[in-house]
């Protein structure tokens, strides 16, 4: 970490309110990407990135420097995304084609899936493998975030994610399998002068 | 390597994190494999697709709103840390109280261990109270037939004595005044006779290397002070042992005390 990175960190524990902003601003981009890749659509993505940073700000003073500050918040941040996916599992599903009840009261429903205005990535390339990824489950998806776009170690992924360095290795080799395989179908579907040569 | 087993190893293959010797077969199986060579481009398209997935930025506004959410939240406190045992144990270890307690539980451990270490009988050991075994010690030395009985009166002396006896003889002082074994009062040890009738234990100090040494306080009330030191002279000489006798004065009789010696048997009242 940049000496500059690490005095910000320490003036922040002590309640500096500018650091901890100028650390935000460092940040906020990694940490919106992992919650954009891990919940594929921005409106989630920017709700729990400032979850994310409220943890890590009342977390700070309880940082100990055992690891690199930005696989701290790394760790941080995929957990607040797992957290909400886990409850999402758990929540029960409501039928859109059935009155909700009697009194006509209506839903807010939000789509997980990113709209045509929310493919911010470059080409359709791109936003095909978001949506590629998108499709896996949330333990494959979480394992090749923290893998392929942050590159953690096997090691940290195991500490984030609590569990053993077999398990990360025979996970990222499913989930690597399962997502080429999405990538191959969609490939196949795009026109030929944006398939990427094999 | 069957095709099967290389594709499973593809991913470990693709972090580098294989055998020397497991990558060279995986190696050599693509390079001769077309199969197993098109899944292998298959899988590092895909993740070179997705490490090549560019970092996003917040929208507008992101970190104006957070810092207000920021701003309604109490200071942050340092929860209680949750250390393990070997951290918290380290740290109190640490503590200028702790380290001196421990000092203290070392030594003590060390003098408790000492002193019920056994070594060739360099030891105090209780004596048997079976009475010729105690007595026999002085018993080893028959030539030293000059060695005498000291009386103590327990009458004048409250206090425990002790006597130092031989078997088989009597003391004579100048004026006549033998004691008189087995009288009331008087405790003259003769062989196979041990006075433990005020509870105090016989002990029996015994022969050391050199490294153990021996003494005892003995209160002796006589009746006739020359006589008494010349009979505690004979028994300390013949026993290789040492005497330091102040005198004290006290209701006109003379009082030997604090006597050293080794090999001897005390016999407390």
């Amino acid at each position: 970490m940049p000496l500059e990175h690490q005095l910000l960190v320490e003036r922040s524990k002590k309640g500096d309110r500018a650091a901890f902003e100028h650390l935000v601003q460092l940040y906020e981009n990694k940490v919106y990407t992992i919650a954009y890749r891990l919940m594929g659509n921005h409106a989630d993505a920017a709700d729990l990135a400032q979850d994310s940073f409220i943890k890590i700000y009342q977390a700070l003073p309880n940082f100990r420097g055992d690891a690199s500050f930005s696989t701290w918040i790394y760790h941080i941040t995929v957990n607040v995304c797992r957290d909400e996916l886990r409850k999402r599992q758990r929540r029960p599903t409501v039928s859109l084609d059935e009155p909700a009840n009697d009194n006509g009261s209506t839903y807010e429903v939000r789509s997980t899936a990113p709209g045509p205005e929310e493919e911010l990535d470059r080409n359709e390339t791109q936003a095909m493998v978001q949506r590629c990824l998108n499709s896996l489950s949330d333990d494959y998806r979480t394992v090749l975030v923290m893998r392929e776009i942050k590159e953690m170690s096997y090691e940290e992924i195991a500490e984030a994610l609590g569990c053993s360095l077999g398990t990360v290795k025979s996970r990222l080799s499913r989930a690597r399998q399962a997502l080429k395989e999405k990538i191959s179908k969609q490939m196949e579907l795009l026109p030929p002068s944006n398939r990427l040569a094999k | 390597m069957r095709c099967q087993d290389v594709m499973e190893k593809l991913s470990l293959y693709l972090d580098g994190v294989l055998e020397s010797s497991e990558r060279e077969v995986i190696k050599a199986h693509l390079a001769c494999c077309p199969a197993c060579r098109a899944e292998w481009e298959e899988l590092t398209l895909s993740v070179s697709l997705l490490q090549e997935l560019p970092e996003l930025a917040p929208p507008a506004g992101f970190r104006a709103g957070l810092m207000e959410k920021i701003d309604q939240l109490p200071a942050p406190v340092r929860a209680p840390q949750n250390k393990r045992w070997f951290e918290r144990i380290s740290e109190v270890s640490k503590s200028r109280w702790y380290q001196t307690a421990a000092v203290a539980a070392v030594m003590a451990m060390t003098l408790g261990l000492t002193s019920l270490w056994e070594k060739d009988g360099n030891q105090f050991m209780p004596v048997d109270p079976r009475p010729d075994k105690g007595i026999a010690q002085l018993g080893e030395h028959p030539g030293k037939t000059d060695t005498n009985n000291v009386t103590v009166d327990p009458g004048v002396e409250p206090d425990p004595g002790a006597v130092v006896t031989d078997p088989g003889t009597q003391v004579e002082t100048p004026n006549n005044s033998t004691t008189k074994p087995n009288q009331p009062g008087n405790a003259v040890n003769e062989p196979g006779k041990v006075d433990n009738g005020r509870g105090f234990e016989s002990i029996v100090m015994q022969p050391s290397e050199g490294i153990i040494s021996s003494s005892a306080t003995l209160r002796i009330d006589v009746q006739e002070l020359s006589a008494a030191l010349k009979t505690l002279g004979t028994i300390t000489q013949s026993n290789s042992a040492q005497s330091k006798v102040p005198i004290l004065k006290m209701a006109g009789r003379d009082k030997l005390a604090s006597g050293s010696y080794d090999q001897l048997q005390v016999h407390s009242k």
